[in-house]
């Protein structure tokens, strides 16, 4: 009952904060509905028994992404953005909410046939057993998803050095070498 | 101790190549070098005498797995018995010493670390050749001797003489090779395996099918072409000649002694598959009588006294390929023993020779160096005497017992063809003798006043090498001459070079005994042929080039020409075979790869760019236009998927 | 125990806020901010998923799109703030230079 309960608090709290968070016009504002939506949905994982996964979210999305979200709204100091409806002719619009209904409507056929599957035997019971949630996920996740998770690290790395490489300052061509504008690479090795 | 034979050399090669290089003084490159094979030689004997004592049955000593392909193996198995054995220590034995004298030799040169890492390295590789139990094994060292040989050849690779040597000598044995793969591809087909002790085991335990028999003819002619590669007989042996541009050690490892007589090795290996195909060995005795005749005729008017030396180790290797063409096997070792050890005396002789007279080979410009060097005068006259076959010395029992069973196993024509040649061989190494030896000096001034004998570095293995020469004959000394043993060499390599029962039939007359009488008459005339010849170029030459054989060479200058640019047959296989080739290749890269193939596939790329072009017109650049292309994909795609 | 069908529809519905976000927002940030959005109502369907099947592979999953969606988004601003230099906007009715 009280799961329940707690479920369809979040789920309001949820759907409000999603709806928010496109139709704001302030980005900032947008920004912290998103990250109260992030909580929540972080919340909806611990009421799942996912506790790995909610700290997760909210160290990740929640605390990091977000925050990246922020710094460069700050950064590039937007202004609010004048809300100029879709600006896509006629039949657009009309395709468009062709597909959202459509795509509810999918949603509901699928929701209405429910779940199939095996049985995977990860019952909260031998979670439970196992040494809680944190533990059993550690455990596949370093075993049948070892190659995955190295493989991620990698991808990690990439990202980090595309985002420094593509957001960085490109110097102004040196036209009469003077040491001003000279290029870094070519210190010295003229 | 046995993987110390190998590895010894390798380790050297290594060394020298790797670690020593430039950093160091040329002698510390040199006693590495001389101390591998040296060591190997010692181990070879801790090896050796064992087995000897033991009885000298054949031993096959394991190594790792090479190759594996279902039922097709080629592991690194080594074979040890009498005939490698000899092999190993001829191998490491004179290769020691000539590995001592190289390092005299090269005393001057520059990068002598290069020299003795490739040396090393050959030794690795032939003894690989020597040892290995199957082709496969046997074929690395093969390639590996020829790209040693192809590496000291140009050993002083800033003249593009050199150079080219090198890639001759290398590419002519390719074509060889074509024969000797197709052989082990074959014989891997009929008989289901390539290693020498079962393909024995096979054909002396269950005999030969009449499919196996009639290819046993196409595999040991295949494996014949093979021989001619590396052996230099016709029409193979052009590089040969060409390969004295390199140092004299070299000539005399490589080209006289051991990668040689590769070829000849192999074939009595597969002994019991000649014996079973009396047609290739018709092939093969014809191609080793010819070869000698030729290659005799050549030497007589050469004036480089490397090239006598060159054209006489084919003729010698015409002998030895003849020997097996008329199934005496064992003959034909004896004789790459003795040839070994008196034809590297020669060049190594010759080697003291030219560096005393500042790297000069013209014989033209020699003479009357016997007082200026005696103790080289003296090994070259026992070296001399031996390859001529002196009775006595060791070539005479060698080459007596070829020519002998050329008459008995191939005929008189055969064995004429033979003679001939040790007529010319007489005539032309008694010619090299006296043009270089006696009679008044003909060099310059400067020369002259620098002429002396060697060091004792490059005189000690000399004398070695002609003590070797003068005893070793006495291993087979024939039953019609009173001596304590006869024949000890045969029956020492009997074992190896068994006859299968089923060829018994062909080769009766090799077993038939024969009046001693015959053979009597037979070395006599050899021996008669051999002093009139002899005289005959002391006569000529005694005291340098005499008016006389001026007279002759202008009476028979048609002759003459001929012989001195060697049957132009260097001109020929150009005109006829290299030029064809390259016109054929430049045609093939010109318009078949350029236009053709490189022209379809840019033109797949750029019809993949045109293709692009039109459809990329769609594309609005509008990210909101993308999403909702996507979207009403993805739902087109679910509706599809749960329907 | 909660059912499934309930965390389907919750997925759904924030989801489409994010199609609608895409479809809607001018603005470049707010694009990728509802692309967040989509992402993390994909993520709960997941873990719902793990739930009602007793399998762990679910959560395993969220896990990795969550790190894929980090190195999105970081990848994407930095983008973001290459083109607001270049072009002083971030316009995604301006920015089509990938027309044609």
């Amino acid at each position: 009952m009280t799961e329940l309960l707690v479920f369809h608090a979040l789920a309001g709290l949820i759907t409000l904060c999603s709806i928010m968070v496109v139709a704001s016009r302030n980005p900032v504002t947008s920004a912290v509905f998103l990250v109260v939506d992030l909580f929540c949905v972080a919340g909806l994982y611990a009421q799942m028994d996912a506790h790995f996964v909610a700290a997760i979210q909210v160290l990740v999305y929640a605390g990091a992404i977000v925050v990246l979200f922020m710094f460069v709204i700050m950064l590039l100091n937007l202004e609010p953005e004048t809300m100029q409806g879709f600006r896509v002719s006629a039949p657009e619009v009309g395709i468009l909410l062709v597909t959202i209904v459509g795509f509810i409507g999918v949603a509901v056929t699928m929701v209405l046939g429910g779940p199939s599957g095996a049985n995977g035997g990860m019952t909260p019971e031998v979670i439970e057993q196992a040494g809680g949630n944190t533990f059993a996920v550690g455990m596949v996740l370093f075993t049948r998803y070892l190659w995955p998770f190295e493989l991620a690290s990698i991808l990690i790395l990439l990202a980090i050095v595309a985002s420094v490489v593509i957001a960085k300052k490109d110097k102004p061509a040196a036209k009469d070498g003077a040491v001003a504008g000279k290029r870094s690479l070519t210190n010295g090795a003229r | 101790m046995f993987w110390m034979i190998i590895f010894l050399p390798l380790l050297g090669a290594l060394v020298n190549g790797l670690l020593v290089r430039n950093k160091v003084p040329k002698t510390l490159s040199h006693v590495i070098g001389a101390a591998a094979l040296i060591g190997a030689f010692f181990c070879a004997l801790a090896v050796y005498i064992p087995f000897m004592a033991g009885g000298g049955k054949q031993q096959i000593i394991i190594g790792m797995d090479w190759l594996r392909a279902g039922s097709f193996e080629a592991p690194f198995h080594f074979i040890l018995d009498r005939l490698s054995g000899m092999m190993m220590l001829i191998v490491t034995g004179i290769g020691s010493l000539i590995h001592i004298y190289a390092g005299g030799y090269m005393h001057e040169e520059k990068e002598t670390w290069r020299f003795f890492s490739y040396l090393n390295l050959f030794v690795f590789m032939m003894l690989l050749l020597v040892f290995g139990d199957n082709m496969l094994v046997m074929f690395i060292g093969w390639e590996g001797v020829g790209l040693c040989s192809y590496l000291l050849i140009g050993y002083w690779y800033e003249s593009d003489a050199n150079a080219a040597a090198g890639m001759k000598a290398f590419l002519v044995n390719r074509i060889g090779d074509i024969g000797f793969l197709i052989g082990i591809f074959l014989t891997y087909k009929y008989f289901g395996t390539v290693s020498f002790s079962e393909l024995k085991d096979m054909v002396f335990g269950n005999g030969v099918t009449p499919v196996q028999l009639e290819a046993v003819s196409w595999i040991t002619l295949a494996l014949f072409i093979g021989a001619c590669g590396k052996s230099a007989q016709l029409p193979l042996y052009v590089w040969l000649p060409d390969a004295m541009a390199g140092p004299t050690p070299v000539s005399a490892l490589i080209h006289a002694a051991t990668m040689v007589t590769a070829g000849i090795y192999m074939m009595t290996r597969l002994s019991f598959l000649y014996y079973l195909a009396p047609d290739t060995q018709v092939i093969v005795a014809a191609v080793g009588a010819a070869t000698a005749l030729f290659a005799a005729t050549i030497a007589l008017v050469q004036n480089d006294i490397k090239k006598v030396l060159a054209y006489s180790t084919v003729s010698q290797l015409g002998y030895m390929v003849l020997a097996c063409g008329v199934g005496a096997f064992s003959g034909g070792v004896f004789h790459l023993f003795t040839h070994a050890c008196f034809k590297a005396l020669l060049f190594l002789g010759a080697g003291s020779v030219i560096v005393a007279m500042h790297h000069k080979q013209d014989m033209r410009e020699m003479g009357g160096l016997k007082k200026y060097m005696p103790i080289t005068h003296v090994v070259m006259l026992i070296g001399v005497l031996a390859i001529i076959g002196f009775p006595g010395l060791s070539g005479f029992f060698s080459k007596d017992e070829i020519l002998w069973k050329a008459w008995i196993g191939g005929g008189p024509v055969i064995w004429l063809m033979g003679a001939l040649a040790a007529l010319c061989t007489a005539f032309y190494m008694v010619r090299l003798l006296m043009l270089t030896f006696y009679g008044p000096n003909r060099s310059d001034h400067h020369t002259r006043e620098h002429l002396h004998e060697t060091s004792v570095v490059m005189w000690g293995p000399l004398t070695i090498l002609a003590l070797l020469s003068v005893f070793v004959g006495y291993l087979n000394v024939p039953h019609v001459i009173p001596f304590p043993v006869h024949q000890l060499f045969d029956h020492y390599l009997a074992p190896v070079v068994e006859m299968p029962e089923i060829a018994k039939q062909n080769w009766t007359h090799l077993t038939a005994t024969y009046p001693a009488s015959l053979e009597f008459l037979l070395m006599g005339i050899s021996v008669l042929g051999m002093f009139l010849s002899s005289a005959f170029a002391i006569s000529l030459y005694g005291k340098g080039p005499s008016p006389l054989a001026k007279r002759m060479a202008e009476r028979f200058s048609g002759i003459h020409e001929l012989l001195e640019n060697k049957y132009w047959i260097d001109e020929i296989y150009d005109a006829y075979i290299v030029k064809p080739l390259a016109e054929m290749s430049h045609f093939m890269w010109k318009v078949i790869d350029v236009m053709i193939i490189d022209g379809i596939v840019n033109g797949v790329g750029q019809a993949c760019t045109l293709i692009g072009g039109l459809a990329s017109f769609r594309m609005s650049g509008s990210i909101h236009r993308h999403a909702m292309v996507l979207v009403i994909g993805l739902l087109c795609m679910l509706t599809v998927l749960i329907f | 125990m909660v059912p499934v069908d309930m965390y389907l529809v919750l997925a759904t519905v924030m989801f489409t806020c994010g199609i609608v976000g895409i479809m809607a927002r001018r603005n470049l940030i707010m694009v990728l901010m509802s692309i967040e959005l989509m992402l993390n109502a994909v993520n709960i369907v997941f873990v719902a998923a793990s739930r009602a099947v007793n399998n762990l592979d679910g959560q395993i999953m969220v896990f990795f799109i969550i790190t894929v969606a980090a190195c999105e988004a970081a990848v994407g601003l930095a983008m973001v703030i290459a083109l607001y230099r270049k072009y002083g906007r971030i316009d995604t009715n301006f920015l089509r230079m990938l027309r044609g």
